[in-house]
């Protein structure tokens, strides 16, 4: 109070200068700010607009229909057939979900009702830290440790014949790496279940067992329903593990010890030297595009189970 | 059972009772063992890139340029080399570029676009709208990213296949996770600090500069952190704005659209070479990958302990 109107002739001459000031800040700052806003809303348009654009040459030339369904791959003569490479992420993603979808669910239920303490600690650290691993290392396992596997154990036993690259191959390295996503999804939705629903059921008698089975997979089913809609998300959206172990082979796959090639895998595998081919630039785009809508469709499903899920026990 | 009579009030039946323990811990059993599934791949694959690794690690490794003869990457062949060993720099340093200019990237488009949300935006039917587009966004896959880098940044912009365009691409690819995460960090400050700020006659920037940011910063910082080391990993849209498959000498920071190598690709190239020795040198690279991607995650997890500590 007193340092305001000991110098008050000067504060006066001041005022109007550092308000400007302050006022110019104010005015750059939410320029950026809504800047970076509008362009976060942008990106969403940008994605689906490029990819739209960049497909039209080749949606325009070929019929949709005929691309879905014609088996014959062949840039260099103008065959753009996806069906090889859409039967092969069917098989890849129904594949490796099989596997994997258990196993996290499993692992989960250990995490979020047995595990206590030090363990749960230890045990939940480890399956972040799988998480976080980077694809293409499991990729180079992939071909250290499970091609040879397949290869020399497990299609001989099974009485059929693998050269080791092939959908089973992308399938088994695949479900180790969706797992450690599922389970931290189904770990969350069970233990946002309220406390009241194990002590009710433990309190008329039910067991542990009889708890998870009766009350809390059911409550929880639409959260582990929507983790696995996004798991498959993942699955179908994977590049390098197909890339690097599938064997890029655009045939209709016979077997699942086939080599093959997935949606993502073709852009991959054909970017580079065939990009000098007219349409080849667009035909993989529009794969892009193809898996952009199905990705999308599957997470649109899961918010719709999670929205339900979240109405119900209100967190 | 000849039970004596005064107990026969309480004689049940409790074979019903025993098989549902006994189906307990079956189930117990079941989810011990797809628990260890994870863990033992885990184990197994940390050991696996170690033991391809060893030997083949070295400091020449770290501060050479790469070879196409996998005899240069052997230790053994050092002293008799006219080039020089084999190494995995220029990748090394265009991967630690790459972080860092979508760093930047993300500090001004992912926090700008997350305050804009939180603190500028309504609550109304287009911000729900914008913010259900941007969980969405971030279940794209890479490789979609990669073609939009491809056809926007490579092509569009005329960027070519750049240390800026590569830059710019990741960043879009960790765009909506970073914005959500920052989202959740400035929603955990309490609105009455918020008040008391604007009660002091602060402006609203100031009260961002001044009162959220500082608070929130811990939060910000974690998510930016962890974002960025999904980022370095990212081999799919890396190959599809072409980074360089060979690159001898590491790129040019204050030549942003000059061509850059980074580690990914360069494991990615060394696993598709037929040799065999190339698997230990890319198991090798694997070794600096997750090196500098633990050291990020510790980092990032140090932070969040800090600051937790605090409250």
């Amino acid at each position: 109070m007193d340092t305001t109107t000991d110098s008050g002739s000067n504060a006066q001459a001041d005022r109007p200068e550092r308000l400007d000031r302050r006022l110019l800040i104010e005015r750059l700052s939410s320029y950026w700010l809504i800047g970076a806003g509008l362009f976060a809303v942008a990106l969403f348009a940008l994605i689906v607009l490029t990819l739209v654009q960049q497909s039209i040459p080749i949606v325009s030339e070929h019929s949709l229909l005929e691309m879905l369904t014609s088996s014959n791959w062949d840039p260099a003569s103008e065959e753009f057939g996806y069906l090889p490479a859409i039967v092969g992420t069917i098989y890849v993603t129904v594949l490796s979900m099989a596997m994997g979808t258990p196993i996290a669910i499993l692992a989960a239920i250990y995490i979020a009702e047995y595990a206590e303490g030090r363990m749960k600690v230890i045990v939940s650290s480890f399956i972040d830290v799988l998480a976080a691993i980077p694809s293409v290392i499991f990729g180079l396992v992939g071909l250290i440790v499970v091609v040879p596997f397949v290869g020399d154990y497990l299609a001989p036993a099974l009485g059929t014949h693998s050269i080791g690259l092939g959908i089973v191959t992308v399938s088994l390295v695949m479900a180790i790496i969706v797992t450690p996503f599922m389970i931290s999804l189904t770990v969350e939705s069970l233990e946002a279940l309220p406390d009241e629903l194990r002590e009710a059921s433990l309190g008329v008698g039910a067991t542990k067992w009889e708890t998870i089975r009766s009350v809390l997979l059911r409550a929880a089913g639409p959260g582990i329903f929507s983790a696995i809609l996004l798991g498959f998300g993942r699955v179908f959206g994977a590049t390098i593990v197909p890339a690097m172990l599938i064997g890029g082979q655009t045939a209709i796959p016979e077997s699942p010890f086939d080599a093959g090639e997935t949606l993502p895998s073709l852009i991959v595998n054909d970017f580079g030297e065939l990009m000098s081919i007219p349409l080849t630039q667009s035909a993989l785009i529009f794969v892009g595009l193809l898996l952009l809508v199905i990705v999308w469709l599957f997470n649109f499903g899961a918010m719709l189970v999670r929205r339900r899920l979240q109405r119900r026990w209100q967190y | 059972m000849s039970a004596p009579t005064e107990t026969d009030a309480f004689e049940v039946d409790d074979s019903s009772i025993r098989r549902m323990r006994f189906y307990g811990r079956i189930f117990l059993g079941a989810c011990l063992l797809a628990t260890m599934v994870g863990i033992v791949a885990l184990i197994a694959l940390v050991f696996d890139v170690v033991n391809e690794a060893w030997g083949w690690l070295t400091w020449e490794f770290l501060t050479h340029p790469p070879s196409y003869l996998a005899e240069h990457y052997d230790p053994a062949n050092y002293g008799d080399l006219p080039t020089g060993p084999g190494g995995i720099y220029p990748a090394l340093v265009g991967s630690i570029y790459l972080i860092a200019m979508t760093a930047v990237f993300t500090l001004i488009l992912g926090v700008g676009a997350a305050i804009y949300l939180e603190e500028y935006a309504g609550d109304n039917l287009l911000t729900r709208f914008i913010e259900a587009n941007i969980s969405n966004l971030a279940g794209v896959p890479s490789i979609v990213y990669g073609l939009l880098g491809l056809a926007l940044f490579v092509r569009a912009v005329g960027a070519g296949s750049s240390l800026l365009a590569g830059a710019l691409t990741l960043t879009l690819l960790i765009l909506p996770i970073v914005i959500v995460q920052t989202q959740e960090a400035l929603r955990a400050v309490p609105d009455s600090m918020r008040r008391a700020s604007y009660g002091t006659g602060a402006t609203k920037w100031q009260t961002i500069r001044n009162v959220v940011l500082p608070e929130a910063i811990p939060g910000i910082m974690t998510g930016i952190i962890l974002s960025l080391s999904r980022a370095i990993g990212e081999t799919a849209p890396i190959i599809m704005v072409g980074a360089a498959t060979s690159m001898f000498a590491p790129p040019n920071l204050t030549d942003p659209t000059g061509s850059f190598a980074a580690m990914p690709m360069q494991i990615f190239t060394w696993a598709k070479e037929p040799e065999g020795d190339f698997q230990h040198i890319a198991a090798a690279g694997i070794i600096v990958l997750l090196t500098v991607l633990l050291l990020m995650n510790a980092v990032a997890i140090y932070i969040r302990n800090k600051y937790d500590r605090r409250k």
